[in-house]
């Protein structure tokens, strides 16, 4: 019967058209309310699309401070269809909706209503962590040229000026765990931070990064390192930036600190090193990095508040641990020394990440994340740009390589926009790649 | 002191008074048994009078001038069991005859055990050829194993050992240092090494013994008890290391075990007769190879002794001493060798370290028996020993950008620049990229010694007396250039620190000894010993001066029977000892003079140039070295009661002693205040001076950095500094003000020999108590932190016992071993079984005061430094907190009460509250860590086997943990079980062939 009354109905309002005017339709004004979570979505300029049935003609109008879009079209079957994208604070998001039963039978003003889903992903994330060394020149292993990338996991340019960085006690993933109870549960799992150890950085000026582009952070030496060892990477790039504090950490009055020429001093980071230790503990091993938010007082605070130090590691001053917020990570990587996944153990809890990537120590292997195909493949500016075949994760036996078969690096080359995996398991968003992808 | 200064007065007043008794000739013949033919150069003394004399070539011997006495008269001779009776000599006795048995394992009696002196008033054991071959002694610190509860260690060349005489591993006091070695009287000494010091500066090592060739060795003899005051520098016991002197056969020796190699050839000559038909003497020749590797499974780092020693002696009897003979013995020993790693594949490319351990040994001495009325006899002893102990490591250096290498010794700023040959830049810039460099450390200890003593032996009735005066003179110089770089252009950070530049010191020294033996029943006696030693060390050109030291020495022993008399009963011997004394240890070179150290801040690194290249400035600050002028040399105290029975055929023997050594050496810290000026980076970083046109300089005096335009185009510039105040520590040496105590028991139980499975049974043992405690009060400043407003730490805090969590350790162990031994002489055969075991391994950490009171808090909440509990921090499992006493700052330093600004800061002063904490010690990460801690007992079993083919060749092999005991051990402290390899070495075993023929 409904069937037929929806018909009948439809069969009426052509007949009606026709015998008005077979050659210009009537135009009816209708309005579309953006709706979130029940409400108003009282945002402007939301892009909305109006297609009519047979798919000839799709009508654009923008959304007004209340979140209305008007739209005068002929009487027909539409669908509708609304995104608007945004970055709040380095976490990008998305609201996007649909309303594919758009009747518009007569002159009269029609409403309708567009519910929008509300998506929530990160802007910034690691795009690559190299930590664990090279083959030395003439023997040996060198590892003064740690460095990590950070990528603008979105279309909208990122601001990464409050984005902080530490790693987690203990500094190894295979060394001796005092947070494991006899379970081998971690004891702060259930806590809301994670024990942060020596060191917080951040940065010292404003730091943007455009849409699918990176930054390069050198943690050592921001020099060329491939002057003298060539299985290194050049990091004095004048775009760089440098982990530097020689004014107060002694350790860092070492040779093997220092910095190019190029690089501005704008680049330098800083920290407040808490804890007995001299120097950041960065493993060249298998160490726990992780990406935060928060102003540069909120992290100083954090590393100087001596009361509000963890001790589970060890009373002595080399075992303090700051407390970080889990609500302030932005994103982390887990590392497991390949000769010692058998004795290693997760240290970030289950709630911040899971899993981790294995890499073979001292054969200047990186933790390169990988590509999301679907996404990517998604992105329409990105047809005929994507390279398949991708050959550069490792053959190591331990290690693991992207799944998606994207050779990022030279579809970025040639001109594509990358959207790595972000699914917070470092096992599935990194794998083992055997050449720095500064030396591409 | 003044009332054993009376009491030596007297006896010596006594000596002195007595009048001459008569005297007799003691003459015979000494024959070997088996043969029935003279054994000439056989040596005949009679202990108590210590008159000797050498049989001529028909075995015939004369001892003039005998005074009436009853002693023990004994014949040696090399190749020989030593032969020794007691002999009444109250008449001339012109035919003795002594027969001696070759020395084989043919006879009944041969011993591979330790064997104590029957006749020594302390602690004396001897250990002769026969153990060293059967348990094939490689190093002969091995030896130690032979003592009562001693333990086998893993045999290996390639680290140095040491003795270390009733005294544990790691423990303070310096014990092997104490302990003196010597070879053929040649005393062994560390006093001019640099290079026997621990990493810390904290503790010192004795001789390395891995330089003394092992299968030259006649027997060794080990006091640890109270020895004679003609030994001096010594504060933990006397090795006596004698070789093999006389006629001898070609001996062979060739040894293999998993670790060593060895060969050796070894040959007494007689060289005839010379002029008027008079003896010309011996010479002794022995040459050893052998090769050690440190690790059987990677055999490249090994150790090499390649040792060749001549020794003459010769007995001067006739003509002018017939009366006066006159024994001169001449030797000189010498030994290439050292560690070597160059052929180690696991090492890195082209990397190295060799460490020479070259010695030259060389003595003279002279025994000339003149038995005269005031005069018994006179003996000189000389020596010198020389050793190389050059060091060059060939180090692999690498840097990404420009490195900087400090040889500046003055306090001052300096920009590093390029090295310019035959320079002497004090800050050498060196390119990036990867080099080699040879370091050398060229430490080459001399030490030179003569010692002149006369004995005077009286005796009266059933009294006999000897009267022991002499004097010796020790010197030890530093020959070496200290350490050293082979290219100066590549150099790492060094100063130079030349040993040679550093005064001798020179010990001269007097003795004087009363031996007294009474007589009392039918063999009864009491040997009482009264002995003063006076050093005085001369150390001129420096701040130390002259150091003098008197160490009292007593012993007393009280044979009540022996079996002579009480044969048949079940007790056949009782003997009762006690000795008490003092001994001063001299100090080495590395405790006067600590080596010079310097604190090289980096103020100011350009930043890099296309090619890496920075500029690094540096302020250098000499650390003082003070010499402390209030230096006490290092004594112990020692005492010992001793016991000596006879059951039945059983010999047991115990001893049980007491040491505590005072004013052990130790370095001490203070601090000195500085101020210098850092500019960072980031100061020239985009200056308009284009980088490529900077030329950098520091003002040498307040370091500031000035960029100057080479082009001249632009004025230079002031890059902005920052003053920084900080603090630097200074060395000197010092005293432990609270002394070490070690008290134990030993115990050697023989039980009479199994006839019928011709088996005897030992059971030694030992209990030992070790207690340190470290009560000096040091300032600490943990220097490489910063403070709460970012500038270098500020504040120094005074801490009872360091700033350690622990200030103590207290231990005690039960070893015991038991040996079972088969000798079956008519095999020639002698298999032994020794099952080692320890029985209680106890040790304690502690943190108290001298009288016992509080240091350390227990703490409620271990993330709360402040949750102080009344509980001591013995009473349970849980952590512990340590607060330094005082406290001082950079700007203020008066100290000032710790804990009561501590407690305060946390509530009104959060800055001052986490600069504090830094110097609060919680630093352990165990709550156990003052728990009673007890290892589960253990065991080893070591296996050893000799049989002689006829005269001419000898078989032993041995077989060490031959069970292959692999298990685990059980540590009440930590709850956890651990293997027993940290304790017990791997099996291990070796095989050695003996070759004699004339």
């Amino acid at each position: 019967m409904k069937k037929y009354l929806s018909f009948l109905s439809a069969a009426a309002i052509v007949l009606m058209a026709v015998s008005c005017d077979p050659k210009t339709p009537k135009a009816v004004e209708i309005t579309l309310q953006l709706m979130l979570d029940g409400a108003n979505f009282a945002t402007p300029d939301v892009a909305v699309s109006l297609s009519d049935a047979a798919g000839t003609a799709t009508y654009l109008e923008a959304s007004d401070a209340s979140g209305a879009v008007k739209f005068t079209v002929p009487v027909g079957s539409y669908s509708a269809s609304a995104l608007y994208k945004t970055a709040e604070e380095g976490v990008r998001i998305v609201y996007s909706g649909s309303n594919n039963a758009i009747l518009v039978a007569d002159a009269t003003t029609v409403s309708f209503k567009i519910d929008l889903n509300k998506v929530e992903s990160q802007q910034v994330i690691i795009k690559e962590f190299y930590s664990t060394g090279c083959p030395k020149t003439p023997s040996g292993s060198y590892s003064d040229d740690a460095y990590f990338i950070l990528y603008n996991n979105s279309e909208m340019e990122a601001d990464a000026s409050d984005l902080v960085f530490s790693i987690l006690t203990p500094s190894n993933g295979h060394a001796t765990n005092k947070y494991l109870d006899a379970s081998g549960n971690l004891s702060y799992a259930s806590e809301n931070w994670i024990p942060a150890n020596s060191a917080i950085w951040w940065f010292t000026s404003p730091v943007k990064i455009p849409a699918y582009s990176q930054i390069v952070v050198s943690v050592f030496g921001a020099i060329d390192h491939t002057a003298t060892q060539s299985a290194s990477v050049n990091l004095s790039d004048p775009a760089y930036y440098w982990l530097s504090n020689v004014d107060n950490i002694t350790e860092y009055k070492a040779a093997k600190y220092a910095v190019s020429e190029s690089i501005p001093t704008s680049h330098y980071l800083t920290c407040k090193p808490f804890g007995q230790g001299t120097a950041w503990l960065l493993s060249n091993n298998s160490p726990a990095f992780f990406v935060g938010r928060m102003s540069q007082s909120e992290a100083k605070a954090l590393s100087e508040n001596e009361d509000a130090f963890d001790h589970t590691g060890g009373t002595t001053k080399v075992f303090n641990a700051a407390k970080f917020p889990k609500e302030k990570v932005v994103d982390c990587v887990e590392i497991f020394q390949a000769a010692s996944v058998a004795k290693s153990n997760l240290r970030f809890s289950s709630d911040v990440n899971s899993g981790a990537v294995v890499i073979a120590t001292n054969q200047g292997y990186t933790a390169y994340r990988n590509v999301d195909k679907e996404a990517t493949e998604a992105l329409p500016e990105n047809s005929g740009k994507l390279v398949y075949g991708y050959k550069g994760g490792t053959d190591d036996v331990e290690g693991t390589t992207d799944p998606s078969g994207i050779d990022a690096e030279a579809s970025i080359k040639a001109g594509a926009h990358i959207i790595y995996v972000d699914t917070n398991d470092s096992s599935k968003d990194f794998h083992q790649r055997k050449v720095s992808s500064l030396k591409q | 002191m003044r009332r054993f200064l009376l009491v030596l007065t007297l006896l010596l007043t006594v000596s002195l008074g007595e009048a001459v008794a008569q005297k007799f000739t003691f003459a015979g013949t000494v024959i070997d048994r088996s043969t029935g033919e003279p054994v000439d150069f056989a040596t005949v003394v009679i202990e108590g009078t210590g008159q000797w004399a050498v049989a001529d070539g028909n075995g015939r011997f004369a001892i003039k001038s005998v005074p009436a006495v009853k002693t023990v008269v004994s014949v040696s001779c090399l190749g020989y069991v030593t032969w020794s009776r007691e002999i009444d000599i109250r008449k001339d006795i012109l035919q003795f005859r002594a027969q001696l048995d070759p020395d084989n394992l043919s006879i009944e009696g041969a011993v591979v055990t330790a064997q104590e002196d029957a006749n020594a008033a302390t602690t004396s054991r001897t250990i002769d050829k026969t153990a060293l071959e059967h348990v094939q002694v490689m190093n002969v610190a091995d030896i130690s194993s032979l003592l009562p509860g001693g333990a086998t260690k893993d045999p290996s060349l390639t680290g140095d050992q040491q003795f270390n005489l009733r005294a544990g591993n790691a423990e303070n006091g310096n014990a092997s240092f104490g302990t003196a070695v010597e070879v053929d009287g040649v005393r062994l000494s560390a006093n001019a090494s640099f290079t026997n010091v621990s990493s810390t500066g904290n503790s010192f090592k004795g001789v390395s013994t891995n330089n003394i060739a092992s299968s030259n060795i006649e027997s060794v003899e080990i006091i640890t008890g109270v020895p004679s005051v003609e030994y001096g520098d010594m504060t933990s016991g006397i090795v006596k290391i004698n070789t093999r002197k006389g006629r001898t056969p070609w001996t062979v020796t060739m040894s293999t075990s998993p670790k060593t190699k060895q060969v050796s050839f070894s040959k007494g000559f007689g060289l005839g007769y010379g002029r008027r038909d008079r003896p010309a003497g011996v010479i002794n020749a022995s040459a050893e190879y052998t090769r050690s590797i440190s690790e059987p499974m990677s055999p490249y780092t090994s150790y090499d002794r390649k040792q060749l020693s001549l020794t003459w002696s010769n007995l001067y009897s006739h003509g002018a001493f017939s009366d006066m003979p006159l024994r001169v013995s001449a030797g000189v020993s010498g030994n290439l060798g050292g560690l070597d790693n160059r052929a180690d594949p696991d090492k890195m490319i082209g990397t190295f370290l060799t460490r020479k351990d070259n010695q030259v040994r060389a003595q003279f001495s002279a025994d000339w028996l003149l038995s005269r009325p005031w005069i018994t006899n006179l003996e000189l002893k000389s020596s010198l020993v020389y050793a190389d102990k050059l060091e060059r490591e060939n180090g692999l250096y690498n840097a990404a950008v420009s490195s900087t290498s400090l040889h500046a010794t003055q306090r001052g700023y300096y920009m590093a620049e390029d090295y310019v040959p035959g320079g002497d830049n004090p800050a050498v810039r060196i390119a990036p990229g990867h080099w080699y460099n040879v370091m050398a450390l060229d430490d080459r200890p001399l030490t030179a010694k003569a010692t002149l003593k006369a004995n005077w032996v009286k005796s009266a009735g059933r009294v006999n007396n000897k009267l022991k005066v002499g004097a010796d003179w020790s010197l030890d110089k530093n020959l070496g250039a200290g350490a050293y770089s082979e290219e100066m252009a590549s150099a790492p950070s060094y100063r130079e620190w030349r040993f040679r530049d550093v005064p001798a010191m020179t010990n001269l020294a007097g003795f004087v000894e009363d031996n007294w033996m009474l007589r009392a029943g039918k063999d009864g006696r009491l040997n009482l010993i009264a002995g003063l030693r006076w050093d005085n060390t001369l150390i001129p050109g420096s701040a130390y001066g002259v150091t003098s030291s008197l160490s009292p020495r007593f012993n007393a022993k009280y044979t009540v029977f022996t079996e002579k008399t009480h044969r048949n009963r079940f007790l056949r011997e009782l003997s009762f000892r006690a000795s008490w004394g003092v001994a001063v240890k001299q100090p080495s070179f590395s405790v006067l003079y600590p080596t010079p150290s310097y604190m090289d801040i980096n103020v100011f690194t350009s930043t890099a140039d296309a090619a890496n290249v920075v500029n690094r400035a540096y302020f250098v600050m000499p650390r003082t070295i003070e010499y402390n002028a209030d230096l006490l040399w290092q004594r112990n105290r020692q005492g010992e009661l001793g016991l000596d029975l006879n059951l039945g055929g059983t010999k047991i023997s115990l001893a049980g002693y007491l040491n505590r050594t005072f004013f052990a050496y130790n370095r001490g810290t203070d601090y000195d205040r500085f101020i210098y000026t850092l500019t960072p980076t980031s100061a020239v970083q985009g200056l308009p001076i284009p980088a490529e046109n900077r030329i950098y300089s520091v003002n040498p005096t307040d370091g500031s950095i000035l960029v100057s335009d080479r082009t001249g185009a632009l004025s230079p510039i002031q890059a902005a500094g920052l003053e920084k105040k900080q603090f630097i520590t200074r060395y000197f040496e010092d005293n432990d003000d609270n002394p070490m105590t070690r008290y134990g028991l030993e115990w050697v139980i023989d039980f009479k020999r199994i006839k019928a499975i011709n088996t005897t049974i030992r059971l030694d043992g030992n209990f030992y108590s070790y207690r340190s405690l470290f009560t000096n009060v040091l300032p600490y400043c943990p220097s490489t932190l910063t403070s709460f407003d970012g500038s270098p730490y500020k504040y120094i805090g005074y801490f009872y016992g360091d700033n350690s969590t622990t200030n103590g350790k207290e231990t005690r162990t039960v070893k015991t071993n038991l040996t079972i031994t088969t000798h079956i002489p008519k095999v020639r055969m002698i298999l032994s079984m020794k099952l080692e075991s320890s029985l209680l391994n106890y040790s304690r950490s502690l943190s108290e005061r001298q009288d016992g009171s509080r240091r350390s808090y227990a703490l409620a909440d271990r993330t709360d430094l402040l949750s102080l509990e009344e509980r001591s921090i013995y009473d349970g499992e849980g952590f512990s907190v340590f607060f330094p006493d005082t406290y001082c700052s950079y700007d203020d330093p008066a100290p000032r009460p710790f804990l009561e600004d501590f407690r305060r800061a946390r509530n009104d002063n959060p800055e001052l509250y986490a600069d504090l904490s830094k110097l609060v010690v919680s630093g352990t990460t165990y709550s156990y860590t003052f728990l009673k801690d007890f290892i589960s007992p253990y065991f080893s079993a070591n296996f050893s086997v000799t049989k002689e083919i006829g005269d001419l060749a000898s078989v032993s092999f041995y077989a060490n943990n031959f069970f292959n005991n692999m298990g685990q051990v059980y540590s009440a402290r930590t709850r956890t079980w651990s293997s027993v390899s940290s304790y017990v070495p791997r099996f291990y075993y070796g095989l050695t062939i003996r070759l004699k023929f004339q």
